[in-house]
């Protein structure tokens, strides 16, 4: 009996191993553990990044060349569900990813400057931050054939955002809206905004046609955009399908005909399908599968730094806690190693942190800010009497999270300090952390990112300032509030820069809210010759001129 | 098979053996049943050795970055190391106290809530009965899984509410069983004398009544761990298991799965730790159910 | 006949209730609020507030309960409050793939439990009754998600048999699913065939038939099996509704879409009315199953029948 069960055991250890046995040859080596640590091992994806080189069977004039020929259909794969075709619905990324094919925004970023630039809007002026110009581009057609015009905007931002939870509060910035003529138009805000334009890139402000919902049904009026792709077929929780606009003029008509994205939830499914050839990009590849994509030569990795600051954070106003001791805070940050929290969330795909400041966004200053210094901080907490200590922390129960927590308690254990993880839902986790303004609920240490989607102010002012919505340290001090301010209003660009320079080295080192750790570097697998899949640091990628040259 | 014939001195024998000797010969005859008796026997020594000579923060919160994925069989590293350099073997042999405690104690609350219930049913009858039955229902139309979801996003993670979520969507089924084993009981005419004698309900319930029907609820429980430590690893697929960085074998198999491909022996040994487990259990369970069913008697 | 279906229809009514009322109170114990998920980063509390007051989140538990079950009366779940959309659409949009799932993985379960529940009551006590009910174990015993993970490794990325996600391939896509969510059922399945055809084969007609000199392969398939099918059926019955619902982990494998999926993320978005819908629907399915099974039997057992028309 027991030679059956054994028999059995080998079959299901036989069958894993013979799911497991491919790659063995193709990967040695490269991910070995011990080499990883300093830095040889992991495989050098530096090379990659976005795609700029020429692709193989185009002509160095951007022709086809000969025998080659475009795909004709490109299936994307997503990790999350898309679930709404209406912009003005959603703040998920996953559907403005799709969105941003479908529509356009008055401003949008450049991803290769990751400058705020005109997309509908041709250019615009200030005359003060509380009165703005702006032109539309001339000859801009919505999917349904009519022309963009003032009065669309005017539909879009007077009319639909005010009744639409997601949008209502950008609409309310604007007191008065006047069309000057069909294509320009003029704001006055309500208070002024010297970085005004980046509103107009917020994803829920995709430019709808007026004429369309006056002739067809919200939910079909909802679909016509300015964008290179038209909904064909959304079948929720499965995929959304798009086909080309053959009248684009924004953009020039893709040479893809149809564009798929599907939801696939586990990461080792979305590789194994791309590897099969069953669709054609995939998001968020694991770690693992970066040598496996880098050296198939059917297969491709894109990627680029994400914008996205990961965090320890402390709550600032829980009287009860040692958190509010700036010393102990101080103790923290000298005593995270930042470089092995790359290793051990993101297996060394990220680059450590030193700035509270996103690196890839205007105003970073490379300042040194608090060097991992183990005895420094072991020094510091013995000063303090944390030997024994359990401190608690809280955060999300996302997989990168989960990581991240269980490598901090890893590493404060070193100094004697036990660190409580509790993981929570993202929706119970909001209303812990922000629910009722000044509620602390308790919370004395979390783990946390923020990416902010638009300009530097935006970094501040949801986390950071006394009022923010998503204030989670629960920071309180007028002198980072009117630094905020300061800096958002100057429009002198060398002071406002000398005024962030001053807020972050006040942060970083003095007050530290947050300890930033580090910047994950996002990712994209993809087939060979996939072209135009573009990362956004801000997470919402663009694919409005995603192609695929293959061989005949 | 080989039929034994009994001459009439050695019948007088066996009838004279008690009821649990004879479940135990009956059970001994089975292999199978004998193989999971006797993992699930090694897994309680493991899960105690453990105890002793493993410590928590040493051994399962301490992470070696330097020392991760190193390949099984490694010196003084028999199942490797995971992705944060922790010692696989450790935290398999650690994690057995969860998985089996899991078990044991979900399926405890339930026995005891779903007894009382299917008690309190079988014996009375009537109205409280249907209301009993009724409530069971609504509980078993609920697929325990998406039970298991709302429960632990209602009060939250934690180890202790794991098991008592696992625990409330077992209930019914208990409470089911034991009603359907007490019926034959409670007509019977040893009830009927005991009830003359003036004894009170939840004495005869206890005393006369459950005893005679606990077969098929010691089945059912046995199986019962079984489903209660297969639920908690799919709670933690979904996320919502035991906190980090508990060594439970079904967070480690969920976590392991990012590594599938490379590093398989970290899904491997969780895999089949939970695997071997839940077989001895469910072989327990059928040799059990073989053992007292006197149906199956020859 | 009739008259007991339309009791068991109507007895529907209050269990639908209590279980609304259940799920509907889980539900806002659970800490979290969608507003906050649904809300822009830069709301205002007074914004906030009105985002409430819009989605009919405002008033005590009570009174959304009420509205709530006012609606649910008179066959109206609401509209989601994530999707915007009603929610009974959002359900029986996916709901015929959770049906080939479930149906795909109950046949998988037929065809590995009969063979071995037959192989094993036959050779009552011997090495092969071991063997087939440990067998039919093996499924059940490992984590389905797992499970699948291993089989579309074997089967889709080494050996490139079958796809490795979704429902487009037909029944292509099918096979993997049914056989993770399949084999789990196997095991209980096995397990009553076994044990009803142990008890039919000593029944005295089967020694009647066995006597008058029928082959013994003939005994099995014509009368035992058709008289061990109703305990079979029941198990059958309520193994399909658990498809139904069960199969969450196995639907996020395979990217199936499917409901159970759609129930755990409205669970995990807060979304109230999506979530007690779906499973509101859930149990109105199993109780359908199951009233099914129950006139399936009449129509296998005649001695059943005759109680019904009494």
């Amino acid at each position: 009996m027991k030679k059956i069960i054994a028999l059995l055991l080998v079959a299901v250890m036989v069958l894993s191993l013979a799911a497991c046995g491919t790659k063995e040859e193709n990967t040695t080596g490269t991910n070995d553990g011990t080499s990883a640590v300093n830095g040889t091992g992991t495989t050098d994806i530096s090379s990659t990044g976005q795609q700029t080189t020429a692709t193989e069977g185009l002509t160095e004039t951007g022709e086809l060349a000969a025998g080659y020929h475009y795909k004709e259909e490109i299936i994307i794969a997503m990790a999350d569900e898309f679930t709404t075709i209406d912009p003005m619905e959603t703040t998920a990324e996953t559907n403005q990813i799709v969105q941003d094919c479908t529509h356009d925004l008055l401003t949008d970023t450049n991803l290769a400057t990751m400058q705020n630039e005109g997309e509908l809007v041709e250019s615009w002026t200030m005359e003060d931050p509380t009165h703005w110009t702006f032109t539309l581009k001339d000859n801009v057609t919505f999917h349904d054939g009519t022309k963009l015009d003032t009065e669309d905007v005017y539909f879009t931002l007077m009319e639909r955002a005010p009744q639409h939870s997601t949008t209502s509060a950008y609409a309310e910035k604007i007191k008065e809206f006047t069309i000057v003529d069909d294509l320009t138009f003029k704001v006055e805000l309500v208070n002024g905004d010297v970085d005004f334009n980046y509103v107009f890139a917020a994803n829920s402000l995709a430019i709808l046609s007026k004429e369309a919902f006056e002739s067809m049904p919200e939910e079909e009026a909802i679909k016509i955009g300015t964008g290179p792709w038209m909904y064909e077929e959304f079948v929720p929780g499965d995929y959304v399908s798009l086909v080309r606009f053959e009248g684009s003029t924004l953009y020039p008509v893709p040479n893809t005909q149809r564009l798929v994205f599907k939801m696939i939830p586990e990461a080792s499914a979305r590789m194994i399908a791309l590897e099969n050839g069953e669709v054609d990009v995939i998001m968020s590849p694991n770690a693992t599968d970066y040598a496996r994509l880098i050296e198939d030569e059917n297969l491709q990795l894109i990627t680029e730094v994400g914008r996205g600051q990961h965090y320890v954070g402390f709550n600032l106003a829980n009287p009860d806690s040692i958190v509010t001791n700036p010393k102990f805070r101080l103790a923290v940050a000298k005593a995270l190693d930042k470089e092995e929290i790359c290793i051990a969330v993101w297996d060394g795909y990220a680059t450590p942190s030193t700035n509270i400041h996103c690196r890839d966004m205007g105003y970073y200053n490379d300042i040194e800010g608090i060097a991992y210094d183990p005895e420094g901080a072991q020094a510091l907490f013995d000063e303090l009497g944390c030997n024994g200590m359990t401190i608690s922390l809280v955060t999300t129960d996302s997989a990168v999270r989960t990581k991240f927590a269980t490598n901090v308690q890893s590493q404060l254990k070193k100094y004697g300090i036990n660190v409580d993880i509790t993981q929570y839902q993202t929706t119970a986790f909001n209303e812990l952390q922000y629910s009722t303004p000044g509620e602390t609920n308790g919370v004395e240490m979390f783990i946390l990112s923020w990416t902010p989607g638009k300009n530097a102010d935006y970094m501040y002012r949801n986390t950071l300032y006394s009022t923010g919505g998503r204030n989670g340290a629960h920071l309180n001090d007028p002198e980072i509030d009117k630094l905020i301010d300061d800096a958002a209003g100057e429009m002198d660009t060398t002071k406002r820069a000398e005024l962030y320079l001053e807020l972050q080295n006040k942060l970083v080192t003095e007050i530290i809210p947050w300890i930033p750790c580090a910047q994950a570097t996002l990712t994209f697998g993809a087939a060979a010759g996939v072209t135009g899949a573009k990362i956004h640091p801000g997470l919402v990628h663009q694919f409005k001129e995603c192609e695929r040259i293959i061989a005949d | 098979m080989e039929e034994r014939k009994y001459d009439a001195a050695e019948l007088k024998q066996y009838k004279k053996r008690s009821r649990m000797a004879e479940i135990w010969r009956n059970y001994k005859k089975n292999p199978s049943a004998m193989v999971g008796l006797f993992i699930v026997i090694l897994l309680i020594i493991v899960t105690l050795v453990a105890q002793i000579v493993y410590d928590y923060d040493a051994d399962i919160v301490t992470q070696a970055i330097r020392d991760r994925f190193i390949k099984p069989g490694s010196a003084g590293h028999l199942f490797g190391t995971d992705q944060y350099g922790r010692d696989e073997f450790t935290r398999i042999v650690y994690g057995a106290k969860y998985s089996l405690s899991i078990g044991f104690i979900s399926i405890s609350i339930s026995c005891v809530l779903g007894i009382f219930l299917g008690l309190v049913a079988g014996y009375y009858g009537g109205l409280i009965e249907n209301l009993i039955l009724r409530f069971c229902e609504i509980f078993v139309g609920i697929p325990s899984l998406l039970m298991g979801v709302a429960l632990m996003s209602a009060f939250g993670q934690g180890l202790g509410v794991l098991m008592l979520a696992i625990g409330i969507v077992y209930t019914p089924l208990f409470a089911r069983t034991t009603r359907a084993a007490v019926l034959p009981v409670r007509d019977a005419e040893y009830i009927e004398a005991a009830k003359i004698a003036g004894l009170g309900d939840f004495a005869i319930m206890f005393k006369h009544v459950l005893p005679n029907s606990l077969a098929p609820i010691i089945v059912r429980a046995t199986m019962g761990i079984a489903s209660g430590i297969l639920t908690a690893s799919s709670l933690s697929f979904l996320g919502i298991g035991v906190p980090i960085p508990t060594p439970e074998w079904g967070a480690m198999l969920s976590e392991g799965r990012e590594y599938i491909r490379d590093y398989g022996y970290l899904t491997l040994f969780p895999g089949l730790a939970i695997m071997v487990t839940i077989l001895s259990f469910n072989l327990m369970g059928d040799g059990l159910r073989d053992a007292l069913d006197p149906k199956l008697k020859k | 006949m009739l008259r007991y279906v339309l009791q068991r229809l109507l007895m529907m009514i209050p269990v639908l209730v209590c279980v609304s009322f259940v799920v509907f109170f889980l539900m806002d114990l659970a800490p979290g609020d969608i507003v906050l998920q649904i809300a822009p980063q830069d709301a205002t509390p007074e914004q906030i507030e009105q985002i409430r007051e819009e989605l009919g989140l405002n008033g005590t538990v009570f009174e959304r309960y009420f509205r709530y079950l006012k609606g649910l009366l008179r066959g109206d779940m609401g509209e989601s409050l994530s999707q915007k959309r009603p929610v009974a659409d959002i359900f029986f949009e996916r709901l015929p793939r959770t049906i080939e799932l479930a149906f795909g993985s109950i046949i998988v379960a037929i065809i590995i439990a009969l063979p071995l529940g037959i192989l094993a009551a036959t050779n009552h006590r011997s090495w092969i009754d071991g063997v087939s009910m440990t067998t039919s174990m093996i499924g059940v015993s490992m984590p389905n998600f797992w499970f699948g993970l291993l089989l579309i490794m074997a089967f889709s990325l080494h050996w490139k048999l079958f796809p490795s996600f979704g429902a487009d391939a037909g029944i292509k896509s099918l096979i993997l699913p049914a056989i993770t969510l399949g084999t789990e059922q196997a095991g209980t399945l096995t397990r009553i065939t076994r044990s009803s055809m142990l008890e039919v084969i000593r029944q005295d007609y089967l020694r009647t038939a066995r006597a008058k000199g029928v082959p013994e392969k003939t005994v099995i398939r014509k009368h035992a099996l058709k008289n061990a099918l109703i305990p079979i059926i029941t198990v059958l019955g309520s193994t399909l509704g658990n498809a139904f619902g069960g199969a969450v982990t196995t639907e996020a494998i395979f990217a199936w879409p499917g409901v159970g999926r759609l129930t755990v993320k409205a669970v995990n978005d807060r979304d109230y009315t999506l979530a007690c819908g779906c499973i509101i629907m859930f149990t109105i399915i199993l109780n359908l199953t199951l009233l099914v099974v129950d006139i399936a039997y009449a129509f296998v057992d005649p001695r059943i029948k005759a109680q019904y028309s009494k």
